[in-house]
Order: structure tokens, then C-alpha cells, then sequence
């Protein structure tokens, strides 16, 4: 996958020119980690809350913590990078959830201490014994993320929401297509176009 | 066959254009993501042998699952929230043994049903071990369903009879609902009994200890490690007491409709009960309604008016059937109908009469072998008029006196033989009608044929009808069937062709005759075989116009237009075609069912 060596040099530039100072390097890195984080948001929030909510400040706020926290990134290589935007979101996302059950059920008492990230702080720095997956399986895993991510995001809206429900939240098609209000064969023809369009975007990508 | 729909606008509604073939794919895809989200290699490595296209998107789905960690998630991410903010799905493929469930402690994961997940769960108010089922998710989700849910189970609740499994509770924890029941510690009555498949033949399978009963090629009753074995008068007891208990629900109005060994639990003292009854009413509806008339029930115990989808038929004498399908397994170890594939079963269920009890275990008492048959009768009248009749004459049986259950008439009993092998008796039939005629043609049609000639056609005739005989001996044997109907349409196609050159006259209409073996090939529902006969077919018709060209000597005898045979030959092929498509069709549908069931 010769596309791919390149995205992750363009990105692993992009971060070094970025520690070196350079900020529309620092910039245009962020920029290409949008669609990615944003996605990632949508799967956290929307299989907690279970409804549609728009995830942009869950995302904003992560970009700007990881923005903060570049210099506390010693990563490497692409995988190890996105890795530790995952972890960012993860506990933003704890957080947001939290806030959001709190206020929309109006159980105050349940409210508890926010974990303000501090810059730098242990937390945001990249954690080999991350309990939750072994590095060397986390950066192989993770290292084509971004270009699946990107794909995803170029499907129709509702081709993205089955692909949500049904792979991300895991879902049964009689769940997905309650939550959709469609039927249970239109959501599973729209689901099956969906990866359709998916493969075909991706050996478009790795292939060209 | 149009493999790609039309693409439509991803607003608008797929349903009309949601053909077979798609949904068949997206069933296969979905239980590929089943597979790979539950990290099952085996399941995955079937699904990919049995259909290589999805392998193209293995890749994709993997990456998906790959960036989308969900259970990581669900376990790790979020440990102030109680489980009561758990999504629902969450709860799908994840092991909830050692949490609490309202007022339950799971304890152990004891069985899998068609509703949901059986657990072993510790009652912590009043102290008791019970049965749980939590219902997946799905399967009841609206609120009809769970209407109808909650008044099954709550007649379920109301019933009380030694035969039977106890349910004592029916409520729902947060959204998941759950039926409470006795629990029974003994295990189901399937894993007693490893009845094989028609397929593999005295292989034997260990559970544990207790293999009790098995189809070993000597049909011996096998012993149990603990010493027990499960005899005829032991099944017979068991019976009697199953029956007992399906009456007692049948008299307040509950047809199971999933008798099997599987919803037959045994106590400590090796007592049946029976389970999961009154459920199977609420669930079969809701599957009727999503799987656009999948059949509920297990195929190889369904009664024949309910494997053929009439709903409104199914009777108490449904579930009698049901019973003397679990009577013949457990006196012969081999399930009556049971085959590989769930379409073959339901067509064996409605169409084939099953082997005689002491054909499968010689010494097998006579009167054993009449009740059993008689709970196993297609017509629902011929069956007994009620459980309780039925559990009186095995009662007999145990007390040695006579049983009602009567031997079948001559007439009922060569109709059974028929049915038990229509291939042959189809091929008896027609070869009887065909030969009763021409012979008639030679004794009142004048000089149409030469006597030698005629002798010849009966001799094949006959020996047709021979060989038919011998094919069907020999499909008894489930390692040879494959063949053997491979080797049956060639031999169909070179006899009728034999038959055929035979003839003084040009064959005419008669060559129909092709035609017709290629239809009837399409009834072992198996493409590649309606395909070889199509072939044998059109090779077999070219070799009649050789052979007919070499025998009446330069062929005047056939005059036709030169592109007549080639226009039957093409003819020939589109049938072929056509059938194969309807049963390729028809396959589809199958494994939808499968899927479904």
C-alpha cells in the first residue's frame, strides 16, 4: 500500500514541522484529524446517549487538548499518533456524557467532579501499558484509521448512520431500523450499499 | 439474475428492490460481522468457504471493527454510570455471569435459546436457584409484542403440573425483559441422546459422560458411563410422562409448538419436564410478521401442517407429532427426518414417510414401533385424538398389555413405502403406465410394431425399472447419495434414449421425455444436478439422432428441417435453465430460513 507510506509520511511531517514550531503545519496536521475525531465522537456520544447529537464541541474541545498537549506527544509514527487522539476523546467523551445524562435528567447529585485535563498532564501523554490493547496491536491496527475514517465520512449521511448502528454500536437490524424509522429491508439494502461504496472507496484509495 | 440492484437514492426506500439474491447477501454479511465481532474464527472460516464473495469485504468490515472498539469501551470507558444507562446493545454478545440482574445474581450461562440467553441466576431475596432467560433485545421490541409477551408468560406463570417447568416470574429490569423459572438441574433431554444425522452415521459424540444412546452401526443400546441406559420401556416411561404434561397443557389451551428434546429438561431422578411452552406462540407470531413467513419451530420436530406454513391447521395433534418424533429418536437414536439441510427436512417432514422404528433397531418391540407411527401420521386425524391417549397406550406398552395403536392396512402401508422412497416409486409409476400402454398399442394398434422390436422396449422397460430398484437400495446409504443421483439422471437419460431409437417411427412427441426428466430432476433441489441432467439431456438426444441415423440408414425415416433438432436441443437447455433458476430460487429462500429459524 504504497498510498498509504505516503499519507503517514505526510502526517508524520506535518507533526514534526508542527513540534519544530511551524503552525500551519500545526494547523493543516489538526485539519487532516478532523473527520476522524469527529467520527470517533459521533460512535462515543451517539451509543451512550442513544439519540443523534451533533458531537462538534465534544471534537472541538478535543482538538484544542491535543493541541495544548502536542509537546507532551512523543510518538512517533502515525498509529501511535491517532492512538493518542483516541485517548483524548475517550475521557472528553466520559466527561461530555456526563454533563449531558446530568443536565438532561436533572440529577444534580449525581453530578461529579469533572477531571479538568491539565496540559501536559500524565493523562494526555501517550501510555504504552494503556490496559485496554497491547501498543504493537493498537499501532497496527490503527495506522489505516485515518483514510477508513475519511472514507466513511464521504458516504451519503444516512449510509454513514447504518454503518454507525450496525458496526460501530453494534446493533441488530431490528434496533437500526427502529432508531432509522425505516424498515428492516430497507435498512438492510441501504446498509449492504453502504459497504458497497465503503470497499469501493477504500480500493480506490490503497489501489490508486 | 441481476446481481446489482438498481442504485437508488440513499433517501428513499430500498424495499422494492430488495431481490433474494441481496438479502441474501446481507444475511451473510451480517453474520460474518457476528462472527468477527465475537472473535468467532470457525464461524468465519465457514461463512467464507460457503461464500467466497464475502471475502471482499472481510478487509473493510475488520477495519471497521478495528475502529470502532466497542466493547472496550462499554467496559472501560465509563465506570461512574450504573448499568441502568448501559445501551441496549451492549448487552448482545457481552457474558454477564457474576452480575446482579434486579433481584438475581447471574451465576452461570446454562443455555442459548431462540428468545435469549438462559442463565443459572441465585434469587437473593427468597434465597433459590432459578432459571433466568433474558430476552434478546429484538426479539420482542414493540409494544404489541411485549403485550403479548407479558400475557403468554403470564399464563405460562399461571400453570402448575409435575411434567412441567414452573415459570414464576415475568418482568423486565430496565428494559430488558426476563421470564424467572424453576431451575432443573439435570440437564435436556438432547444432550442425552446424540442423535447423529443421516450424514455421518455412527459417529459418536461425547458430551460428557452420560452418552447414553447413539446410532452406532450395529444400532447397539450404548451404556451409559454411570452406568444407566436408556431402554425402550425407560423411553416409553419418559413419554408417557411428557405426554402426560402436554396435555395438561394443551387443556388450558397452549400448544407448544417446539416439542424437542431440547425443551425437555430432566430433574435429579431422571424425571422430564417439559419447557419453554406458551412462548413459542408470542415468538412465532413476531417471526411470522419480520421474516415474512418464516416457519417457527424446529424443522426436523415440526408436524407436517405446520412445517407447511398453515398456521390455522396447527392442532394439539400438531405437538403429538412432535412427541412421536422424540419417541422415534429416542428408541432408535436417528432423528426420523432429520437431514443436513432445513429444507430437505421440512420437504422430508411433509412429504416422506420415515423407516419403520425396527428397521433402524431390529428387536425394537412391534407395539412401540404402532404407537410411534401412529403419533407420525401425516393426516392429523390418523394421529391419537389427544396426548392423554397417547400417554395411556404407552402406558400399556409398560404394563405389556395391547396397545391401541393398530398395525397400518395393506393399502396405507404401500402408500407409506411409496412415500418413504418417491423416486423410485415415481419411476415405478410411470414406467408401469408407459409399458401398460405400449403393450396395448402392440395388442390393438395393427402392425405398428414389429414383435421383436416390442420385446425389446419392454425388456428395457423392465430393466429400468430394475436399476431404479438398485439406485434406490443404494441411496440408503447416506456416503453414496450424492453419486448415486448423478449416476440415476445419466442412466434416466441413456434409457430413454435406448428406449426411444428403438422406436420405427420418428420419436416425435415422445421426445417430451427429455423434457420431463429434466423437470423431475429439479425436485432433488440441487442446481448442479438439474444442470447435468440438462446436459445429459442434449447428449443424450444427439446420440439419438446418430443412433437413429445409423439404424435406418441415412435417415430418411426422420425427415425434418435441419434446425429442428438443434431448436429441441436449445430448448432442452432453456428448460434446464429455468429450472435450475427456480430451484437456485428456491435454495435462497432456504438459507434465508435457515438464518431465520
Amino acid at each position: 500500500m504504497p498510498d498509504s507510506d505516503i499519507d503517514t509520511s505526510v502526517l508524520i511531517g506535518l507533526l514534526d514541522r508542527a513540534r519544530d514550531g511551524d503552525s500551519a503545519a500545526r494547523d493543516e496536521l489538526f485539519e487532516r484529524c478532523r473527520n476522524y475525531v469527529s467520527l470517533l465522537a459521533r460512535v462515543h456520544i451517539e451509543s451512550w446517549l442513544q439519540a443523534k447529537v451533533d458531537p462538534s464541541d465534544l471534537v472541538q474541545q478535543t482538538l484544542l487538548e491535543a493541541y495544548r498537549g502536542l509537546d507532551g506527544f512523543q510518538g512517533q509514527t502515525q498509529g501511535e499518533w491517532l492512538a493518542w487522539l483516541k485517548q483524548i476523546l475517550k475521557h472528553n467523551a466520559t466527561d461530555y456524557i456526563r454533563r449531558y445524562k446530568g443536565t438532561a435528567k436533572r440529577r444534580i447529585q449525581r453530578e461529579v467532579p469533572m477531571e479538568v485535563p491539565r496540559h501536559g498532564s500524565s493523562l494526555f501523554r501517550i501510555d504504552p501499558s494503556d490496559p485496554g490493547e497491547t501498543p504493537s496491536q493498537l499501532v497496527i491496527q490503527h495506522e489505516n484509521e485515518i483514510q477508513l475514517a475519511e472514507a466513511v465520512n464521504r458516504l451519503a449521511e444516512d449510509q454513514q448512520q447504518v454503518i454507525l448502528l450496525r458496526n460501530a454500536q453494534r446493533m441488530s437490524f431490528n434496533e437500526v431500523a427502529e432508531r432509522m424509522e425505516r424498515s428492516r429491508p430497507a435498512v438492510q439494502m441501504l446498509w449492504l450499499r453502504a459497504l458497497k461504496k465503503l470497499k469501493d472507496l477504500l480500493e480506490d484509495v490503497e489501489g490508486a | 439474475m441481476s446481481k446489482e440492484p438498481e442504485e437508488i437514492g440513499p433517501g428513499s426506500s430500498g424495499d422494492m428492490s430488495f431481490e433474494p439474491v441481496d438479502s441474501e447477501l446481507v444475511g451473510a454479511l451480517d453474520q460474518l460481522v457476528d462472527a468477527l465481532q465475537a472473535a468467532d474464527g470457525e464461524a468465519r472460516t465457514v461463512l467464507l468457504t460457503d461464500r467466497p464473495e464475502l471475502s471482499q469485504y472481510v478487509e473493510c468490515l475488520i477495519r471497521l471493527d478495528a475502529l470502532f472498539p466497542f466493547p472496550a469501551v462499554a467496559e472501560t470507558g465509563y465506570p461512574d454510570f450504573d448499568s441502568t444507562e448501559s445501551p441496549g446493545s451492549s448487552q448482545k454478545g457481552g457474558d454477564r455471569v457474576g452480575t446482579r440482574f434486579g433481584r438475581y445474581e447471574l451465576v452461570e450461562r446454562i443455555g442459548h435459546g431462540a428468545m435469549g440467553v438462559v442463565y443459572l441466576a441465585r434469587q437473593t431475596d427468597l434465597d433459590r436457584n432459578v432459571a433466568l432467560k433474558l430476552i434478546t433485545p429484538g426479539s420482542v421490541d414493540n409494544e404489541v409484542d411485549v403485550a403479548r409477551f407479558y400475557s403468554e408468560a403470564r399464563a405460562a406463570a399461571r400453570l402448575r403440573h409435575p411434567g412441567i417447568v414452573g415459570v414464576l416470574e415475568v418482568g423486565d429490569v430496565d428494559g430488558q425483559h426476563f421470564i424467572a423459572m424453576d431451575y432443573v438441574s439435570g440437564g435436556n433431554l438432547s444432550e442425552y441422546v446424540r442423535s447423529e444425522s443421516l450424514g455421518s452415521e455412527g459417529k459418536i459424540s461425547h458430551a460428557d459422560d452420560s452418552v447414553l444412546l447413539l446410532t452406532s452401526p450395529a444400532g447397539l443400546w450404548r451404556k451409559s458411563a454411570a452406568g444407566g441406559a436408556v431402554e425402550p420401556d425407560t423411553v416409553a416411561g419418559w413419554m408417557a410422562e411428557i405426554s402426560r404434561a402436554v396435555d395438561y397443557l394443551h387443556n388450558h389451551g397452549i400448544i407448544h409448538r417446539d416439542l424437542k428434546p431440547g425443551n425437555i429438561l430432566l430433574d435429579d431422578d431422571q424425571r422430564p419436564l417439559v419447557t419453554d411452552f406458551g412462548l413459542a406462540l408470542v415468538h412465532g407470531d413476531k417471526a411470522t410478521k419480520t421474516t415474512s413467513g418464516a416457519i417457527v419451530g424446529t424443522p426436523a420436530y415440526m408436524a407436517p401442517e405446520q412445517a407447511g406454513g398453515h398456521v390455522e391447521a396447527i392442532s394439539p395433534r400438531s405437538d403429538i407429532f412432535s412427541l412421536g418424533v422424540m419417541l422415534y429418536e429416542l428408541l432408535t437414536g436417528r432423528a426420523p427426518f432429520q437431514v443436513e439441510n432445513p429444507l430437505d427436512t421440512l420437504v422430508r417432514v411433509i412429504e416422506v414417510d420415515p423407516e419403520p422404528p425396527t428397521a433402524v433397531q431390529p428387536w425394537l418391540s412391534r407395539e412401540l414401533e404402532h404407537i410411534c407411527l401412529k403419533c407420525l401420521e401425516k393426516d392429523p386425524r390418523n394421529r391419537y385424538h389427544s396426548a392423554v391417549e397417547l400417554a395411556d397406550d404407552l402406558e400399556r406398552y409398560l404394563r405389556r398389555e395391547n396397545v391401541r395403536a393398530r398395525p397400518a392396512g395393506v393399502v396405507h402401508r404401500v402408500r407409506r413405502w411409496g412415500r418413504r422412497q418417491p423416486v423410485l416409486m415415481t419411476h415405478l409409476v410411470a414406467l408401469g403406465l408407459v409399458a401398460g400402454i405400449n403393450q396395448l398399442g402392440f395388442l390393438f394398434g395393427g402392425d405398428a410394431e414389429h414383435p421383436a422390436v416390442h420385446l425389446r422396449v419392454m425388456a428395457i422397460l423392465a430393466g429400468w425399472a430394475a436399476v431404479s430398484g438398485i439406485y434406490q437400495w443404494l441411496m440408503k446409504h447416506p456416503r453414496c447419495q450424492a453419486a448415486v443421483r448423478f449416476f440415476w439422471c445419466a442412466t434416466d437419460a441413456a434409457l430413454l434414449t435406448s428406449v426411444l431409437a428403438q422406436s420405427a417411427v420418428p420419436p416425435g412427441p415422445l421426445l417430451v421425455g427429455y423434457a420431463l426428466l429434466i423437470a423431475a430432476s429439479g425436485l432433488f433441489f440441487r442446481v448442479r444436478l438439474v444442470w447435468f441432467m440438462t446436459l445429459s439431456c442434449v447428449l443424450a438426444y444427439a446420440a439419438l439422432l446418430g443412433l437413429r441415423q445409423r439404424l435406418y440408414s441415412g435417415g430418411a425415416i426422420d425427415e425434418v428441417p435441419w434446425q429442428y433438432p438443434i431448436l429441441f436441443a436449445v430448448v432442452l437447455a432453456v428448460l434446464g435453465m429455468v429450472i435450475a433458476y427456480q430451484v437456485f430460487r428456491v435454495r435462497v429462500l432456504n438459507r434465508y430460513y435457515r438464518r431465520g429459524g
